[in-house]
Order: structure tokens, then C-alpha cells, then sequence
């Protein structure tokens, strides 16, 4: 019986401890992100999901892939030249990436045309998106094995590389709730 | 019980190929809509097949024209896989305009679908369409598919499908080319204003148009922004301006003028396709300012017109009235001033009721249009020329008190009917006198509604008898001129030898107009009524009723004698350097890298001439026109000539002179001033690219 309650009384310390130091994951415990606004039809996944060790290209021509920016929380966002509402949403991509860059987000861009790097560059210098590269998967390989159906399509990614969800259709990412949507994210230490 | 299971079983796969055996092949459901082929016929006869891919799209999504628009793709299809066919190109049914998300869309919504004319290899072989079809579909999101679709059609009679009517009136929607509909493309042009370069498309109709609108293709540097659209005259034409902007594509500083375009003029359900090649137009620059602005642009310019050497003697002999009988009570003088300036401004007020009846008629008419009719001419040269005579003394028969008056005797005769006719007259012998501002105050009230017109003629009427209104309010400016005296006479005299100047240039302009000949005639008529009129002064009594007669039917000979007269085809040969006027050529010269310089002057235009004396046969400006890089052209519209009246409508302006500058850098025209000075032309050259020309200055 005493050796018992010593033993709960152990335990209730050790999570008090634990609770002292770690006070952030009690906060954490009962956290939901929050879908509203512009990212209202952001959907999680159940659990986080493996995302395929595809590569796409850099305007150089050289292989990228996820694995390449582990430690980083990455949006990446499937667009195309003719599909209006992906232009629409680069440059909320573009700042969002200025603003959350220091806090470990990486925004990846990766267009699809056909036209590869000779349809896309115009976009890119007319729309001034300087705080991101110009991606690209003209034979929509990646957005295929990634399940993309729907232009665009933006996925949330861990720090390990798994998908997190992801987005069908465009937002303005710089938008509060978006902001405050990643934010979430990257403050989960994976 | 074997036979019902053969029975069934032919029955089941009868109706398998039942779809088929029909003309359709199956549906393809994509998920934002259905997709399947479709044959005129059931069966594949003779060489030709009329198919179509046929869309039922859920409600909200589109699929795009061969145009897309700002973004989208059209479908394709690749017929590889097909037996015993070969496919045409996929036809367009005219599409509607859509707008996603801010950006301007050509597309279909609902159910469409595109006609395909399709050859049979070997004719009495069935055929097998294979088509993977790739086509986009959007909402507020895109989803790009690619399908595969199949339709078997066996060897057999034409007879016709099911879906035939269904094939037919899409076939019918597709605009042509060859026939015409009724719809005609007048004109195509680009207006620069300062808010960017616009597609102005002119278009008429055999029957009135309902709904018109243009839908424009063109390169890919170019988007097409949804257009503005008026009805003009009698509503079988419509200006449609369509907003041109660079798109994603364009290097800086491209422009429309001179490259190819698609146009489908469209009203309601009949559609026709034009290719055409857009011309400079016009630039809208300040004319479009308020009308308080242009008000008053139109009173200076009547003010101005006061000095014009056709108007300035009425005043000077008005006022030389006035001072010759300085013994007038003041109130007579107001009122003889004030009567003056109501006759300016009915006069006016009668003009804007006259042109704006005209322009909704629809004619292109100008501003000095009348000196473009010999009768006008011959009838103005002899009004001037009895004017002189009076200003002379030679012309003292009673005429009724009141004409006496207006044609400037000196009288004391203030009363109203007098001075209102001189009021008019002046008004009479001002019309060919384009002043400065004048012109840009017409070009705005001609280019309006016939309010527009009656503001601007009244400010322009004010304007010109604001010297008359300033003597009627203060008659004491009369007795700052100094006593009567032979000062007086010499005036009269000067303003005679004006008078006379101006009869000389219009028999010269009627030279030009008619022929030399009828010119010649005109002046000896002319001078031989003057000599009869200073013969008569000095004859005794009987002779002078002779003479007079012999004066007056002189005078009627005179005026009918031009107009029997039938005009020379030949028009002035232009100077060396100047070339005959070809707006159509003016894209060509700018694209390779020259400037042209329009001048569009007539013989009657005095300011012109002003203009040739001054600045463009002297100093720089003569040096810049000769030289190899520029080419001078000009566009003579003393008789009248409707190119050159719609060339100066698609610069908002209605009279002459006009002058106007095209460059690389300005390929739409750079409009001038009317008064002409040499740094002006100079900025306006280097404005348009010529800055080597100009820099040599």
C-alpha cells in the first residue's frame, strides 16, 4: 500500500517536473490550429504521411528534393502560367516568405507549364517575386505522385519531410489566419 | 431455353454498341463535367464526317475558346489511334466572355460542341475516332485533364443521328470569315491616351445592333481588357474601345499599331471574323477635360477670332461709327453693341443647331466645311468685295436701313435690327477663320452630344462679342480714340485693303477648288463690279441707275458663274518634299524607324499659311522635314474629301489646321497646337524618337 503511493506520488512529481520545465506542452495539449478565412479548406492529414522522394528541377537544371530542406517547415505550392488563380496567389507567397523566413518556413514554388523555365521566368520578373525560386516540373511528375488534381495545390510540410496537409485552390497566404496557421506548425518542435 | 440465352445475349451486345451504332461514344465523366464524341451521321458514307466533342459541364466551371483570354488553355486533341481518319482542326462556336477572378476569359459554360470536319481515308470501311483530348477546366480553381475518348462508326448509309441537329447548331455558331451577316469592320485603330493604348473598332450593320461587341486576338504580348461599347447614328454602327495592356510576355514599350489581329465583330447571335492590321489613331491627351475647361478654351477662341483679318474690319467699323458720331447718346451706343453681340451669339447658336442636326445624321462634317463649296466662295468673295467697296465710299445705294448698316455704312443708326445684322455678318466672315483654341473647342463639341455642341458655339459666340459686351458696358473706351479726323478715312482704307487681300485668297482658293479658269472668271467678274461701283460713285445721277443695275446682275453672274464650272480632277501638286497623304502607310514608315510629319491644310486656311510662313518653311523645322529620315506628308482638304475627315474625327478634332507627329516612339500621332512654333514641332519630333533629327537644332 505505501510502496504504492509512493510510487503515484513519484509519478504526479516527475510530471510536475516535467510541466515546470516544459510548460509549452500543457498549452499544447488542447491546441487545434484554427481554419477560417483563407484557410478554411485547409485539411490535415490523419497522420502525418511520407511525401515522395521525387526531384524536381532548379532553373539550373539541378535535382531538388525535400529531403533538401529538412529542418525547414516548407509550403509547397504547385502553380501553372495559365491557371489564373495560381498567379493570383504568388505574390502572397512571395511575402509570406520574407515574413516567416527567420522563423524556419521555406516556401517552394514549383511550376508545372510545359513551356518549363521559358513560360515561367516572365511571371516571375513581372510579379517581383524576389524572395523565391523559380521551381520547376514540366512534366508534372512530383504534383502527379503527390496526388495534385486541383490547380493550384499547396501542401504543408514537417521539418521531417511529411506531409502535414494540404490546400486545395488559392489563398492569400500573408493573410492573418494563414500566417497564424503555419506559425502553429513551426513552433511544434518535430 | 438456349435460344432466349442467345436471344439475350444478342440483344445484350446490341446494345452495348447501341451508343455507337447511334453516332456518340461514351461519356466520359472528368468530374467537373461530362465529355463524349459525337457524328453527324450514323454511320461513316462517302469521304467526309461531320464529328463533334461534346461537353455538359457542371454549373460554375468553364472550359476555355482558342483565345483563353489573360490565362487558360483551349483543348487539343490528338487523333493518333484513329482508323481510317483524318481529323480537321477543332471549329470555335463563338464563345461568351467571361471574368475569373478579375482577369477577362473567352469560354463556354454548360454544354458546347466543337465540330470537327473529318476525311475518310477509305471510303465503305468503318471508321475508328480515337481522340485524347487535353483541356482545361476552371472555377476558382483549375483542374487540367487529359481524356480518352472513342467512337466506332461502321461502313453504311448517311443517315443522320440523333445528334445531327445537336452538331448543326453549333456548326452554326461558328463565326465565318466569307459571309458577311450584315456586319462590316469600318476601321480598326489604336488611341493613345494617357491612361494607355486602346482598340478602337469601328463597325456597321445592315440591320440595327442589339448587343455589339468585339472579341480581339492578337499576340501574345498583348491582353484584351473588357471594352466600352457606343452606338453611333442611326444605330447601325458601333464604336467599340477595347483597353490594350502589356501582358506578362511583353518586352517595354510595345504597341498594337501594325500587328495582326483577329477580330470577331459579334451582335447577339450573329458573329463574323476579320483579320485586319489596327492604324495609328489618335490621342485623346487634354480633350478630354472637363467641360468648364473647354468653355473656356472656346471663349478665348472667339475672342481671338475678333482679330482675324476676315472679322477685325466689322469692329473697326463699328467702333469708327461710333467715334465718328461721338455726339451718340451712350444709350444708343449700348444698345447698337449690345444688339452686335446678340447677333454674334444667335448667329452662333443657329451654326451649333445646324451642325449638331448634321453630325446626328451622322455625315462627317468639319469645321469649315463650307469653304469647301465654290458657292459659298464665289458668294463670300462677293460680299467682301461690296464690303470694301462701302469701306471705300463707292457704295452708297439705299439700301434698307438696317443692311445699310450691317454691311458697315457709316450710320448713326444704332437700332437693333442694324446692329444685330452686323453682329451676324461678322459672324459670317468668321467661319473660315480656324483660330487657335477654336479648333480643339469644335473637336470637343462635335466629338459630344448636341448639348456639348450648343455650350461650346454659345462660349464661342460670348468669346467674340466679348469686345462688343466691353463697349456696351463701358461706352467711354469710344472717346479714348482720339477726335474724328483723316485718321478715320485712312483706317477705312486699311481695313479695305484687308478686305481686298481676303477676296484675293479666296478667288485663289476657288482656283484650287474649281479650276484656274473659273478662278480667272471670278476675278474679272469681281474686279470689273468694283471698277463699276467707283464709276457709279463719281456718275451723275441717270448713269448711276444704269450702273447699278449693271453692278447687280454682275453680282448674280458672279456668284452662279464657279458653280457651272465643273472642278478639275487634279488637285495641287504638292512640293517637292511633301508626299500625297496615305494614313495606311504611316505604321509602315514608323516601323522602319522613320517619322512622319501630317499636315492637313486646305487653301482657304489662312492660319495654316500662317503656319507654312512661320515654322514649317523656315529655320529648323524646314531643315528637319527635308531631311531623308522624315517623311512630310500632307493631306490637302480644300475640297471636301471624307479619308481626311475620319483621319481628323480619330484625333477628336474637326477643323484645320491639324498637324500631327509619328515616331517609334509615338506611334499613335502626336497631335500639334493649331498655331505652330518651331519649338513645339522640335519637342514633338524628339518626343517621337527623332532626337537625332532634333538635336542638330
Amino acid at each position: 500500500m505505501r510502496q504504492a503511493f509512493l510510487g503515484l506520488a513519484g509519478l504526479i512529481a516527475i510530471i510536475a517536473a516535467f510541466v515546470l520545465v516544459r510548460p509549452d506542452v500543457l498549452e499544447r495539449l488542447g491546441e487545434q490550429p484554427v481554419l477560417e478565412g483563407q484557410v478554411q479548406h485547409f485539411a490535415a492529414t490523419r497522420t502525418l504521411r511520407a511525401t515522395p522522394d521525387l526531384a524536381w528541377r532548379d532553373i539550373d537544371g539541378n535535382d531538388v528534393r525535400i529531403v533538401d530542406f529538412a529542418g525547414k517547415v516548407l509550403l509547397v505550392n504547385f502553380w501553372a502560367t495559365w491557371c489564373a488563380p495560381c498567379v493570383r496567389e504568388l505574390p502572397s507567397m512571395n511575402r509570406l516568405q520574407a515574413k516567416l523566413a527567420a522563423e524556419g518556413l521555406q516556401v517552394v514554388a514549383i511550376n508545372v507549364d510545359t513551356g518549363g523555365r521559358y513560360a515561367a521566368e516572365p511571371y516571375v520578373q513581372r510579379l517581383a517575386l524576389d524572395r523565391l525560386s523559380l521551381y520547376l516540373d514540366p512534366r508534372s511528375a512530383v504534383s502527379r505522385a503527390m496526388g495534385v488534381s486541383v490547380m493550384p495545390t499547396s501542401f504543408l510540410i514537417d521539418r521531417r519531410g511529411r506531409e502535414i496537409g494540404r490546400l486545395e485552390g488559392g489563398a492569400e497566404w500573408d493573410s492573418d489566419e494563414a500566417v497564424a496557421l503555419i506559425r502553429y506548425y513551426l513552433r511544434r518542435a518535430a | 431455353m438456349a435460344l432466349v440465352a442467345l436471344v439475350l445475349a444478342m440483344i445484350a451486345t446490341v446494345n452495348t454498341r447501341a451508343a455507337d451504332a447511334q453516332g456518340a461514344g461514351s461519356w466520359v465523366d472528368y468530374g467537373q463535367g461530362r465529355v463524349r464524341l459525337v457524328s453527324a451521321t450514323a454511320a461513316a458514307a462517302g469521304d467526309r464526317l461531320l464529328l463533334g466533342l461534346h461537353y455538359v459541364i457542371a454549373p460554375g466551371w468553364e472550359i476555355y475558346w482558342r483565345s483563353p483570354g489573360e490565362a487558360g488553355y483551349p483543348t487539343t486533341v490528338d487523333w493518333t489511334g484513329s482508323d481510317n481518319l483524318r481529323a480537321g482542326d477543332l471549329q470555335w462556336p463563338l464563345p461568351r466572355r467571361f471574368r475569373l477572378l478579375g482577369v477577362e476569359t473567352y469560354g463556354y459554360k454548360d454544354e458546347v460542341v466543337l465540330p470537327i470536319h473529318a476525311l475518310v481515308e477509305r471510303q465503305d470501311q468503318g471508321v475508328k475516332v480515337r481522340g485524347e483530348a487535353r483541356f482545361l477546366t476552371c472555377n476558382e480553381v483549375c483542374v487540367p485533364h487529359t481524356v480518352n475518348l472513342a467512337l466506332d462508326l461502321p461502313a453504311g448509309h448517311a443517315t443522320l443521328s440523333p445528334y445531327a441537329t445537336l452538331l448543326n447548331r453549333f456548326q452554326s455558331r461558328v463565326p465565318q470569315s466569307d459571309t458577311h451577316l450584315g456586319l462590316t469592320l469600318e476601321r480598326a485603330e489604336i488611341v493613345v491616351t494617357p491612361k494607355g493604348e486602346w482598340l478602337r473598332v469601328a463597325m456597321r450593320s445592315d440591320e440595327p445592333l442589339r448587343a455589339p461587341d468585339v472579341l480581339v486576338e492578337g499576340p501574345r504580348e498583348f491582353v484584351f481588357s473588357t471594352p466600352a461599347t457606343r452606338l453611333t447614328g442611326d444605330g447601325r454602327g458601333a464604336v467599340v474601345d477595347v483597353p490594350v495592356a502589356a501582358s506578362v510576355l511583353a518586352s517595354t514599350n510595345v504597341s498594337l499599331v501594325g500587328k495582326p489581329l483577329t477580330l470577331t465583330l459579334v451582335d447577339g447571335d450573329r458573329a463574323r471574323e476579320v483579320a485586319t492590321v489596327p492604324v495609328p489613331g489618335a490621342i485623346d491627351a487634354a480633350v478630354d477635360g472637363s467641360l468648364l475647361a473647354m468653355v473656356l478654351i472656346a471663349l478665348l477662341g472667339g475672342l481671338i477670332l475678333n482679330v482675324m483679318p476676315c472679322v477685325l474690319p466689322v469692329l473697326a467699323v463699328k467702333v469708327l461709327a461710333v467715334v465718328d458720331h461721338a455726339g451718340n447718346s451712350r444709350r444708343a451706343t449700348r444698345i447698337g453693341f449690345l444688339a452686335s453681340a446678340g447677333g454674334i451669339v444667335a448667329t452662333f447658336l443657329l451654326l451649333a443647331a445646324v451642325l449638331a442636326g448634321v453630325r446626328a445624321a451622322g455625315v462627317a462634317i468639319g469645321w469649315g466645311f463650307q469653304f469647301q463649296q465654290p458657292l459659298f466662295i464665289a458668294a463670300m468673295a462677293l460680299v467682301i468685295t461690296f464690303f470694301a467697296a462701302t469701306l471705300l465710299g463707292w457704295f452708297e445705294i439705299r439700301l434698307p436701313a438696317a443692311l445699310a448698316g450691317a454691311v458697315g455704312r457709316p450710320t448713326t443708326d444704332h437700332r437693333l435690327g442694324t446692329s444685330f445684322l452686323t453682329g451676324m455678318f461678322a459672324t459670317i466672315l468668321a467661319t473660315p477663320c480656324s483660330a487657335p483654341f477654336v479648333g480643339t473647342a469644335v473637336g470637343f463639341a462635335l466629338s459630344r452630344g448636341p448639348w456639348e455642341i450648343v455650350a461650346m458655339f454659345a462660349a464661342m459666340g460670348l468669346g467674340m462679342a466679348a469686345p462688343y459686351i466691353a463697349v456696351a458696358l463701358v461706352p467711354r473706351i469710344v472717346e479714348w480714340f482720339p477726335r474724328p479726323g483723316r485718321w478715320m478715312l485712312v483706317v477705312r482704307q486699311v481695313m479695305a485693303v484687308a478686305l481686298v487681300a481676303t477676296v484675293v485668297w479666296l478667288v485663289s482658293v476657288l482656283a484650287v477648288q474649281v479650276s484656274t479658269l473659273a478662278a480667272v472668271v471670278l476675278a474679272v467678274l469681281l474686279s470689273a463690279t468694283l471698277l463699276l461701283l467707283a464709276w457709279r460713285h463719281r456718275a451723275a445721277a441717270p448713269r448711276r441707275r444704269w450702273l447699278t443695275l449693271a453692278a447687280m446682275s454682275l453680282a448674280v453672274v458672279t456668284i452662279v458663274a464657279p458653280a457651272i464650272h465643273k472642278a478639275e480632277t487634279a488637285l495641287t501638286i504638292p512640293d517637292a518634299r511633301w508626299v500625297a497623304f496615305d494614313p495606311g502607310s504611316i505604321a509602315g514608315h514608323v516601323a522602319e524607324g522613320r517619322i512622319v510629319f501630317v499636315d492637313v491644310t486646305a487653301d482657304w486656311c489662312v492660319t495654316c499659311k500662317v503656319n507654312k510662313e512661320l515654322v514649317l518653311n523656315r529655320g529648323a523645322v524646314a531643315e528637319i522635314l527635308a531631311d531623308a529620315r522624315v517623311v512630310a506628308m500632307r493631306a490637302d482638304w480644300t475640297r471636301p474629301d471624307e479619308r481626311i475627315a475620319r483621319y481628323l474625327e480619330g484625333f477628336r478634332r474637326f477643323g484645320i489646321p491639324f498637324n500631327a507627329v509619328y515616331g517609334r516612339q509615338a506611334p499613335g500621332g502626336i497631335a500639334l497646337p493649331e498655331l505652330l512654333r518651331e519649338d513645339v514641332v522640335v519637342a514633338a519630333i524628339r518626343q517621337a524618337g527623332g532626337a537625332a533629327l532634333a538635336a542638330r537644332q
